[in-house]
C-alpha cells in the first residue's frame, strides 16, 4: 500500500509504542503496526499488540487491553497525528499457532 | 429489555455456543453483533429525545455508519486538542470504542483472510460493556447530549 509521505509519522508512532512499552512490560512483549485506509477511506494506524502469555486470565488480559488502547492513544498526539489508531491483540501462544507474519516480531 | 442490550446479551452468547473451539462464523457474529448493541444504543438514546415517539423509528433510520464514526473521530481528536479533561474521558472512550467497533464489524463482515481467535473477540465484547456502562454513567451530561445531536446531525460538528 503506498502511503503519502505526509501521512507518515513513523518517529511519532514509534516514541508512543516505546513509552507505552516500557510502562507495561513485561504484560505486552511487543507491538507493530501499520498505516492504511480503513473502509470509509480515512488513514489510520493499525496497531498489532502481542500480550505476554501470562496475560491469560480474562480479568487481566481485560486490564491490559484497555491499558494499551488508553496509553498509546494518549500518547500519540492524535491532533499532531491526524489519524486514528486501532487494536488488534494476541497473546504469543495464539501468534505461535496462527503464524501469521504480519504479527511476527521484527528482526532486530 | 432494551433491543441494544439484547444485542449485547446475543454476543455474549455467540462467543461462548461453541466451547472452546468456536467457528470463525460464530466469532465474525459476536464482534458484529457488539458493533450493532454500542450502534442501537446511541440512536435509541438520541431518537429517544423526540417527544413525538411515533416518528421515533423513523428518525432512527436516518443514521448512517460512516458519518457516525467520522463524528466519533472528531470527539476523540477534539478531546485531545483540549488537554484531555478528565471530565469527558468516559465520552471519549464511548466514542474511541464506537469508531474501533465499526472497523471490527467491518472485518468481521467482509474480511475473511482475518482469523479471529475467541480472545481476540472477546476483548471488543468486553470494550463494548465499558462503553454501555460508561454511556449508562455520562448519558444525562450535557456533552453527551450534544454528542448525541452530533451523530443526529454530523454537519453540525464540521461547521
Amino acid at each position: 500500500m503506498f502511503v503519502p509521505t505526509e501521512v507518515r509519522k513513523d518517529p511519532q508512532i514509534n516514541t508512543a509504542i516505546k513509552t507505552v512499552l516500557s510502562e507495561l512490560s513485561p504484560w505486552v512483549r511487543y507491538v507493530r503496526y501499520s498505516i492504511d485506509q480503513d473502509w470509509t477511506g480515512d488513514w489510520a494506524v493499525f496497531f498489532r499488540v502481542v500480550l505476554s502469555d501470562q496475560v491469560a486470565s480474562r480479568t487481566r488480559r481485560n486490564e491490559i487491553v484497555g491499558c494499551v488502547i488508553s496509553r498509546i492513544t494518549d500518547e500519540l498526539d492524535l491532533p499532531n497525528l491526524g489519524m486514528m489508531p486501532h487494536f488488534s491483540f494476541r497473546t504469543e501462544l495464539e501468534q505461535a499457532e496462527l503464524n501469521d507474519p504480519d504479527w511476527a516480531p521484527l528482526a532486530t | 429489555m432494551s433491543l441494544a442490550q439484547d444485542l449485547l446479551d446475543q454476543a455474549d452468547h455467540l462467543i461462548n455456543m461453541d466451547g472452546a473451539s468456536p467457528k470463525q462464523a460464530s466469532l465474525r457474529r459476536a464482534v458484529s453483533t457488539a458493533y450493532y448493541a454500542l450502534f442501537h444504543l446511541l440512536i435509541d438514546e438520541a431518537v429517544s429525545n423526540w417527544a413525538v415517539v411515533r416518528q421515533r423509528s423513523k428518525l432512527a433510520r436516518t443514521f448512517d455508519h460512516g458519518p457516525m464514526k467520522r463524528v466519533c473521530d472528531d470527539y476523540v481528536k477534539t478531546f485531545y486538542s483540549a488537554g484531555a479533561p478528565p471530565s469527558q474521558l468516559a465520552l471519549k472512550d464511548v466514542a474511541q470504542t464506537f469508531s474501533e467497533l465499526q472497523l471490527k464489524r467491518h472485518i468481521a463482515d467482509y474480511d475473511n483472510s482475518y482469523s479471529w481467535t475467541k480472545t481476540d473477540a472477546q476483548d471488543w465484547i468486553v470494550r463494548t460493556k465499558v462503553a454501555f456502562k460508561y454511556w449508562d454513567a455520562i448519558r444525562a451530561q450535557a456533552e453527551s447530549q450534544d454528542f448525541l445531536l452530533s451523530l443526529f446531525l454530523p454537519k453540525l460538528t464540521r461547521q
